[in-house]
Parts: structure tokens; sequence; C-alpha cells
């Protein structure tokens, strides 16, 4: 569900007016309460206990303001590409071609700054790669094709391109890029400002706008849309648009930090994103999901990272971690959803409850 | 209906099999063997690397200036595709000799009873036992990095820095390969040894994978030097886990020119940091020599197909400003 | 049953329907008048053809020939949403509700209200104002439910079916009356469900929506409809006032194993 205000709780049924339908109350028993929070809000939770737990294991250097800021850059950057993800399957999605967007866009841009151009035109320059993949990408799947097939279709274009743009080389020295990659304001880097301002924007974007809403319906139920007579190829294509576009930021975002614009593919960010979003509960089939819980699960995949680096532990621990811990979530996310499904449904005749099961899928 | 449909697949099946024979030529440049012309292949790992791409252009010109024409095959990182294309090589018989950097030494073990029988040289990569040898033979060489040696010359290169930078005592950070790399474990202990021999009074104080990646590399040193806030020393092994460190440093407000940072790989932005100081020393891989010394060796097989093979070390130097 | 006057101009007309699917005539030669407020059952075994009207009505499948009449005016559906347009609505089976959303979202679906000035221009919703609509329907349609903002997965059968004819209505009321087809809209419901989505279909009738409710279960169909109309194999078989009829005869129509009715009411 897409984090609007608080639901309302036990509203009194108005009295119903003589010869009206009376209507079946929708109350809210505390169990159901209880367990609706633990599914929406109990990744937080989860992710407070850990840095609470970390704190004492990997003392002193775990509860620390540089160690802060260091998590929140590195979960800056997997957040982006989550966010990128995220909009994809919320609108019924999934786009594979992330890793080669990205690198594009960071070749794009180095390579405007390189040839003497301003700062701001050649990040415009990579962040227009997101568009325009995110438009070839729809316009291709809207044809009738599957969307992973035609995304991993396209990702081999783009790594092709990549190197074609490049001649091969990546493209180094761009420190010019440091005001969204290797400076600090207020202690904190500058990575995380650009992921939190597109949190927010995304977020208002899903909840509060009529183009937001339609795309979430869409992922939702596309055919309920088209019948309701909005035309759902708009938001496939819109969907696709945000998912490059974002990849694109990405792209541009770890060449500014790294001051290097590389033509081969990161396939583990892409491998990171999906963690996250899969740790926010999201379901694959589309229509639902919270994009702020995605940022949580970026900052507990980068949290658990952090603790073993400084406790010095063999990096696998850190994938099996998190692999554990997905697995985990998602088994309590399915339970949580049941268990809410059942107490709501309690009166239901059986073919009800059969049908509500399969949409908390 | 029928009968066009026959038709159809008749075409088709004419299609794929001028297409097959068109694809195995397609792998490679070049013209086939000659009863006159020395013909060498080259298989390197695939030719998207920038690198590889340069030293195929570059075994070709200089196999032309000995007189033998080229063939150069992309097994695109796939180990079968890889021993697929070199099999079609030998028993096509469009080569006098192959130089090839393989994947999967298992997949290449299978040609060399092949290759030995059409009078064919082989230079691989590794050593006689990652081929189930025993020693080098007839019509058939190795070439491989000396882990070890490399190993021991980052150590004494950072062991020299610390000496001229920090007064003998770095306290230094070891960005290491990823479990499982070939030739790790040798490297790690020349490293650590050389290092102890040349600054006794330096140390290793932390370790990270650099997990091949920049990035990666770049966020360990930063994670790692707010756990030791004295760190002012880093060991890179490849070219990410050495520019890695460089902006790492910089961005934690230490100084790399004042550091001691000392890395391999031999990337021209690597040894454009070793003239600027960044980085004290970079091991660089002699990839022209050691192109040289192969096309060489394949150019001697390919004239004396039963020439007794050798072991071939991959030459690196040590840069430093 | 108010059934509306005889004269009344009717607001939906079929006239000689014809439906051919490559050799197979699915649909043969459907006369059929829908005058404003009259509830029309549609009824008939399995294959006899209702769905197919249906399809034909709400603009998914081109008739191979015969005419429809939409308020008088002759009209033609290349897509269900020339029908939409045109003031039929249907609902579908499914119910095509999104069920991740909240009722006011499915109830406004295509017609969000946007907010005055500026942020309205940027897409931002009302979405007080689209509770309050939302509301506002339920209530004139006599439901209530606790909240706006639940997601429609969470109500029972019976309450989905009423967010969906709500959606439905809400399209067709207007100047121009309209007409709604339900296609079997009790078809998983339990008793008192059935009766909630009765009265909720007399309450549209009474706002002069035109209804054609096809069903297979008799007893709901009898305390609806004003008129009964049975296909069989295609063909109109019986075209008759409710209270004329008697179960043995529908039955009998349904099957086969009576007649078809001489005078046929157009």
């Amino acid at each position: 569900m897409t984090h609007t205000s608080t639901q309302d709780r036990d509203a009194p049924a108005a009295a119903t007016p003589p010869g009206a339908v009376a209507a079946r109350r929708i109350g809210r028993p505390n169990p159901v309460s209880v367990l609706v929070f633990a599914r929406d809000r109990g990744m937080i939770v989860l992710w407070v206990l850990m840095l609470a737990a970390f704190s004492i294991w990997a003392q002193p250097y775990f509860a620390t303001f540089t160690n802060a800021t260091l998590i929140a850059n590195a979960a800056a950057i997997t957040a982006i590409f989550a966010a990128g993800v995220a909009f994809g399957v919320l609108t019924g999605l999934l786009d594979l071609s992330l890793p080669g967007t990205a690198a594009v866009a960071g070749i794009v841009t180095g390579k405007v700054l390189i040839s003497g151009a301003p700062v701001l035109v050649a990040i415009l320059a990579g962040l227009a790669v997101g568009p325009i993949v995110g438009l070839a990408n729809g316009l291709i799947v809207l044809r009738g094709m599957n969307p992973l097939v035609v995304t991993i279709g396209t990702l081999s274009v783009l790594t092709g391109l990549a190197s074609v743009i490049s001649g091969g080389v990546p493209v180094d020295g761009l420190y010019a890029l440091h005001a969204i990659g290797t400076d600090s304001y207020f202690r904190i880097p500058a990575p995380v400002f650009v992921a939190a301002a597109l949190f927010v924007v995304g977020t208002i974007f899903l909840t509060k706008t009529r183009g937001g809403t339609r795309m979430l319906s869409v992922g939702g139920n596309a055919e309920a849309v088209r019948r309701a007579g909005v035309s759902s190829s708009r938001y496939v294509l819109l969907g696709f648009m945000l998912v490059s576009t974002c990849a694109a930021l990405g792209g541009i975002v770890i060449a500014a930090f790294v001051t290097s614009a590389a033509p081969t593919p990161s396939t583990s960010v892409l491998f990171e994103a999906l963690t996250a979003v899969a740790l926010s509960g999201m379901p694959l089939s589309g229509g639902r999901g919270s994009l702020p819980r995605v940022l949580v699960g970026a900052l507990i995949i980068q949290t658990i990272s952090s603790a073993l680096v400084i406790k010095g532990v063999q990096p696998y621990w850190s994938t099996v971690l998190t692999g554990v811990l997905l697995l985990a979530a998602l088994i309590a996310e399915r339970s949580l959803t049941v268990a809410v499904a059942n107490r709501v449904v309690e009166q239901k005749p059986a073919a009800q409850k059969a049908a509500v099961k399969k949409a908390g899928s | 209906m029928p009968r066009t449909h026959v038709l159809t697949c008749a075409l088709a099946l004419l299609a794929t099999t001028g297409l097959a024979a068109c694809g195995s030529s397609d792998d490679s440049t070049g013209t086939g063997a000659s009863a006159t012309k020395v013909t060498i292949g080259f298989s390197p790992y695939n030719q998207s690397a920038p690198a590889l791409v340069g030293l195929a252009k570059g075994v070709e010109a200089l196999a032309e200036s000995k007189g033998a024409s080229t063939l150069i095959a992309d097994p695109n990182n796939d180990p079968t595709k890889q021993a697929q294309q070199i099999r079609t090589w030998i028993e096509l018989g469009q080569v006098d000799a192959v130089w090839v950097l393989a994947l999967n030494p298992t997949a290449i073990k299978s040609l060399i009873p092949l290759a030995q029988s059409k009078g064919v040289g082989l230079l691989a990569t590794g050593t006689p036992a990652d081929y189930g040898q025993s020693a080098t033979a007839a019509g058939l060489s190795y070439s491989v990095i000396d882990y070890a040696a490399y190993g021991t010359a980052i150590g004494t290169a950072l062991a020299e820095c610390a000496k001229e930078r920090l007064g003998g005592s770095a306290k230094a950070l070891f960005l290491a390969n990823p479990a499982g790399s070939t030739g790790k474990a040798q490297q790690d202990e020349a490293i650590k040894a050389a290092l102890t021999a040349g600054a006794p009074g330096s140390t290793i104080v932390a370790t990270v994978d650099n997990k091949n990646d920049r990035l990666e590399s770049q966020k360990g040193t930063l994670t790692a030097i707010q756990a030791n806030s004295d760190l002012n020393a880093a060991i890179g092994v490849s070219d990410e886990s050495t520019m890695g460190p460089v902006t790492a440093f910089t961005q934690a407000g230490k100084d790399p020119a004042k550091s001691c940072i000392v890395g391999a790989g031999g990337s021209d932005e690597a040894l454009a940091a070793v003239k600027s100081g960044k980085v004290y020393a970079d091991v660089a891989i002699q990839f022209s020599e050691d192109m040289a010394q192969s096309v060489d060796e394949l150019v001697r097989f390919a004239a004396d197909p039963k020439a007794e093979g050798k072991q071939l070390l991959t030459p690196f130097k040590t840069v430093k400003k | 049953m108010v059934r509306p006057p005889e004269g009344t101009a009717p607001v939906l007309e079929l006239v000689g329907i014809d439906l051919h699917y490559g050799y197979v005539k699915a649909l043969h030669g459907i006369d059929c008048k829908i005058r404003p407020g009259e509830v029309v059952g549609l009824l008939g075994d399995n294959g006899a053809g209702k769905s197919t009207l249906l399809k034909v009505l709400s603009g998914a499948h081109k008739p191979s020939a015969g005419m429809i009449r939409v308020n008088g005016q002759e009209v033609v559906f290349s897509r269900p949403r020339d029908a939409a347009e045109a003031g039929v609505q249907m609902v579908y089976q499914d119910l095509a509700l999104v069920d991740s959303r909240d009722i006011a979202t499915n109830l406004c679906l295509g017609r969000e209200t946007l907010r005055k000035g500026p942020l309205g221009w940027l897409g931002f919703l009302d979405k007080k104002a689209m509770r309050r609509a939302a509301e506002r329907e339920l209530a004139s349609l006599g439901v209530t439910t606790a909240s706006m903002s639940h997601p429609v997965e969470m109500l029972s059968g019976g309450q989905r079916q009423v967010v969906a004819l709500a959606r439905s209505a809400m399209r067709v009321t207007g100047s121009q009356r309209g007409v709604l087809l339900l296609d079997e809209p009790t078809a998983a419901l339990g008793y008192e469900q059935t009766r909630q989505v009765e009265e909720l279909i007399k309450r549209l009738a009474e706002r002069g929506i035109g209804i054609i409710l096809v069903t297979h279960n008799l007893p709901l169909c009898v305390a609806v409809a004003d008129r009964i109309v049975v296909l069989n194999r295609g063909r109109k078989v019986a075209d008759i006032a409710t209270e004329e009829a008697d179960n043995d005869a529908i039955v009998g129509w349904i099957t086969g194993s009576k007649a078809p009715q001489e005078q046929l009411a157009g």
C-alpha cells in the first residue's frame, strides 16, 4: 500500500436512513491493526534493532557520525537504482536494462564533460539517456512482448553502445562533477542529497498526483484502468521512462563519486537494487508498495555491509546474511498479509476468501 | 500450400548452412592459412575489454612485420566456445601456431593431442600442471604471471615508500582480490613478506575485499579509514583497487602525495597518477614485451612444430615517478 | 418495480442484430428495446448468446448486421470506449477493480479531481474532493461503509460488487440517460449479499438508468426485472413482462422445450 495518511480505524457506522441498504461496517479489531502495523513498518523496526545490535558488536566505530555518513552514502547509490526498479515493479514491469543505461549515461556525461562543456550540460546530456532508453523499452514492450525479455535485449545493446561511445576505455578525471559526487554538505555526502531529493519527489508523485495514482492502478490491474477509459499504454511508457531515468541518474552519480565512468555495466548494482526492493516487501505483481520502504531496504543492506567490513568478516558472509534476511522478510510479509486477509474476511464465503488470498500476493 | 511449405523449409536449411559456413570464418580476420605464408591464431578472453582489443591489434601488426598473418577469435568469455574455435582452426588447417589466453585450462587441455598430431604449436597461459602435463613438451609452451614475484614487487615498493615518506612505519590498508582469484595466495603472501623485510616498522592494519570493482574499493577504503584513523598507506593489486583508494584518501582529507599508495595494473590513469605523485609506484604488466615474446614463440613454432617448448614469464615493471 | 409508461422513448434499441463467427452464426436478428428506468432480465442457457449480445452492446464486438440506437441516435461502436462514451456502461463479471487501491480511487478512476490552481496543473489530486464525491455517490445508492480509504480487496464480495456498480453508475448518470449492462453480478455472492445487490439495482433503475441484467439466478431476475428476454441458440424466443411470465414458461424457453413466443414484443 502506498504510504498515505494513517488508515481510519473503527469509524462509527453512519445511522442507516430508513429503507436504505444496511452496509457492513468495516471494523478494525486490534489484532488486525497490530498485524498491519507489523507488515507495513516491520522493516523499519528491524533496521533500528540492527543499528542497536551492530553499535554494540562493531564498537566503537560503527556508531559514529562518520560511519553513518558512509552508510548513508552507500545506501544512497543503491537507493537511486532501487527507486528505478521500484517504479518499474509498481507499474507491473521488471526492467533489467538498468545497468546498461547507467553505463551509457555515465559515459555520455563523461565524454561531454571532457570535451569542455559546462557541468550542468554534461549532467543533462547523461540524464537525457534515461527517458530515451525508457521510451524505446516501452514502445517495444507495448507491441506485446515480455518486458523481461525486451529489457535483457536492450541491456545487450546498451552494453555494446557504451563500449562504442567510450572506445572501450573508461573516461577518467571527472573531478568537475564533485558537486554531486565527492563533495559533502554539512558533512553529509552529496549523493545522499541526490537520493533524498529523488525519493521525496518520487513519493509525492506516486501518492499525490493523478499520474502517480494512475500508474499504480495500471500496475495493480491494467485491464481495469483500460476499462475505465484511461490509456494504460501511456502509463506503461511513463513507468519505463522513470526506471531508466533513475538508472541514468545513478550512473552519473557513481561516475561523479568515483571520478571515472566505466563502460562495463555493473550487474552487482542491479542485484543490490532488486534486493532492496524485495526487502521492502513490494510484491512483484505490481500496483502496491512504498518508496520510503525501499529506501529502508537499501539502508539495511548497507548497514549489514558496513558492520561486517568494520569487523573484518569475510565479504561472502555479508551476501549470505543479506540473502537469509531477504528470505525471512519475504516469508514474514507473506504470512502477515495472509493473516490480515484472514482476519478481515472472517464472515466471507469460502470463494471470496480464496480470491482475497490471491490478491494479497 | 504444402508445396510452398516444403520450399520454405528447404530455403531455411540452405540459409542456415550458408550462415554456418560464413559464421566459422566470421570469428577470424585475415586470410586462411596458405602454403606460403605463416598464419598464427590469437584467442584472448574476449574482444570487448579495451586492453584485449589493443592487444589483438598489436599482435596482428607485430606478426605482419615478421611476415605472418593472424586470425583472431572472440570467445566472448565462454570457455567452451574458445575451445571450439581453436579446434576448428586446427582441424581445417587454418593456423600454424596458436596463442591462447585460456578462460579455462581444462577446456583447452583436450585440444593438446589434436594440436600435436596436426603439428600446430600451442602457447597457453598458465603452467604445465594446469593442463595436466608434467612439463613443457615439443610444440607446447606456457606463459604465466609469476604471482609471487608480482607480489614481492608491490610489497617492496610499499616498503620503499614507507622509508621515504613515512619514516619507515606505514599503517597500510590491503585491498585484496576476492577469494578464489588466480594466484591470490602466492601474491598476498609475497606482498606481506616483502613489506616486512623491507620496512619492519610497517604493518597491514586492515584488509578489505576489492571485489574487482572501483566503487567497492573506494567505499571499502573510506570505511577502513574511519575505523583506523591513522591509516597512511594502501596496497592495490589491480587498476580498480589502486585508483579507488586514491579518491577515498582525498575524500577523507588525507593527501595521497604524502601517503603511500602503491598499486598494480598499469592503466593509463594509474601511470598518470604515479607521475603526479598520488600513487607512489605502480607494478605494471609490460603488455608489449609480453606480446613480443609470445609472438616470437609462435613464429618459432610455425617454423618448427617440434621445437622444444618453454615456460615464459609475463614481464612486469615497477613504475615510479 | 416502477415501469416507465409505454410511450417513453427507448434509451437503447437493437434492430436485427446478427453476429457471425466465421461460419457460425452466434446471433440471429435480435430486436430489443429498453426504456429509461427499465430493468430487462436477459436469460438463456450456456451458449445461448447472452454474453455475445453483451459484447456487442458494450462495443467489444461489431455486429455483422443490424443497428444499435442509443437515445434515438444510431451508433456504431468500434471499441469499448465508444460504447462508454455513448452512455452504455458494462459491469464485468470480474468487476475490473484495482484491488490494491481504495474505494475513492476506484470510483474516480479516469475522472479524478485535480486541485485548483498551479498544483492542479502539475497534476496534484484533490483527494478530499474525490473522497466526498465517492461518499456522495455511495450514499445516493443507499450504501454506507466505514471508510473510503480501505483498499478494495478488503471488502466482502457484495461490497466489491457495490463499488463496481457504483463506479459504472457514476458514469451513466447525467443529463443523458444511460444503460448499464450487468454480467452475472451475483454469481459469487451469498444470499444476504445478493439481496443487497438487488436493492442497488432497483435504486439505479429509479434514477432512470436502463439496465440489462444477465443472470442464471431466476429468483433475482423475477425480483428486479420489469421484463424478461430469453435467448436460445442466438435467437430471441421470448420477450415478456415479468408479471405475465411464470417460472415453468421461462424454463421451457431457456431449455428450448417450449416453442418461441408468438408475439414477440419489439
